[in-house]
């Protein structure tokens, strides 16, 4: 706290003063340490900004989301081919597994 | 062009003289330096459209508070549905200087107290301890932005002051 606000606080009632030195303090740090210049319309302030691109990021993800779960379902194997949507190793498979052994890769 | 560059320069012109005002309305309102900036900012994004437009504005001020106070407002109500009650505390909000770690920590922990008692208080207390401890505004200046006689600011500034002393006895609140 400087000279002036001691001096200040001297003439509060006593009840005010620790009151007074916890505002100086807190607010000594909560305002801004530099005031940013003034906006251009082409400059849209951080509040927007920020929202715009929390929901940039939010479509990406979806979207990245969407292909891969494409990718897994529909895209290349791993030898290169593209799976029959039927899947190679069911078809006419049992239930005990006899004849979608044959059918897998040596 | 020189007709651009005039609306600009008058522009300009109101963000000096009225941008702490905004800030101080929409800091009374959150309690968070970084979203009253965002909001100050975006209230003269708009005003600055409004010139743009060629729109008259008799009065930029209270046309200011106005936009910034319902800027505010939407974002406590869109806040509430993704926070409930209350904004999330942002600590990071302080600055911090070079300190040891642990006197930070206390230093930063007895600012998060004192914030968590300020968002107690109402918004009308808020809004002229702001005033007064944030833009350093005398009591004259304070009653000119509120529209009240200095009389009057002294006494709410010391019956705000007095709410918050009993808060911090209550809660056990000590400085440094």
């Amino acid at each position: 706290m400087n000279h002036y606000a001691s001096a200040l606080n001297n003439h509060l009632p006593p009840e005010e003063r620790e009151a007074d030195r916890a505002l100086q303090h807190y607010f000594q740090t909560a305002r801004p340490s530099v005031w940013p210049p003034a906006p251009t319309a082409a400059q849209p302030a951080g509040h927007a900004n920020r929202t715009g691109l929390a929901r940039l990021t939010l479509a990406a993800s979806l979207a990245g989301l969407l292909a891969l779960g494409w990718m897994l379902s529909y895209g290349p194997s791993a030898d290169g081919t593209a799976p029959s949507p039927a899947g190679p190793s069911l078809t006419k498979a049992s239930a005990d597994g006899a004849n979608l052994q044959k059918r897998l890769p040596r | 062009m020189a007709k651009a560059r005039a609306s600009r320069a008058a522009f300009e012109s109101l963000y000096q003289q009225y941008h702490r005002d905004v800030w101080a309305m929409a800091y009374a309102r959150w309690v968070d330096r970084e979203l009253a900036l965002d909001l100050m900012q975006e209230a003269f994004v708009r005003l600055w459209k409004q010139m743009e437009r060629g729109e008259v504005i008799e009065n930029p001020r209270a046309w200011l508070l106005r936009v910034a106070r319902n800027l505010a407002e939407d974002d406590a109500k869109s806040a509430f549905r993704r926070h409930g009650t209350q904004a999330p505390e942002i600590l990071s909000s302080f600055r911090s200087g070079a300190e040891q770690p642990a006197d930070q920590l206390a230093r930063l922990e007895t600012l998060a107290r004192v914030r968590e008692l300020l968002q107690e208080l109402t918004p009308a207390d808020r809004e002229i301890l702001t005033l007064k401890y944030a833009l350093d505004c005398d009591g004259a200046t304070i009653g000119e932005k509120l529209g009240i006689p200095v009389t009057a600011v002294h006494m709410r500034l010391s019956r705000a002051r007095q709410r918050l002393a009993e808060k911090l006895i209550t809660t056990g609140v000590t400085l440094p």
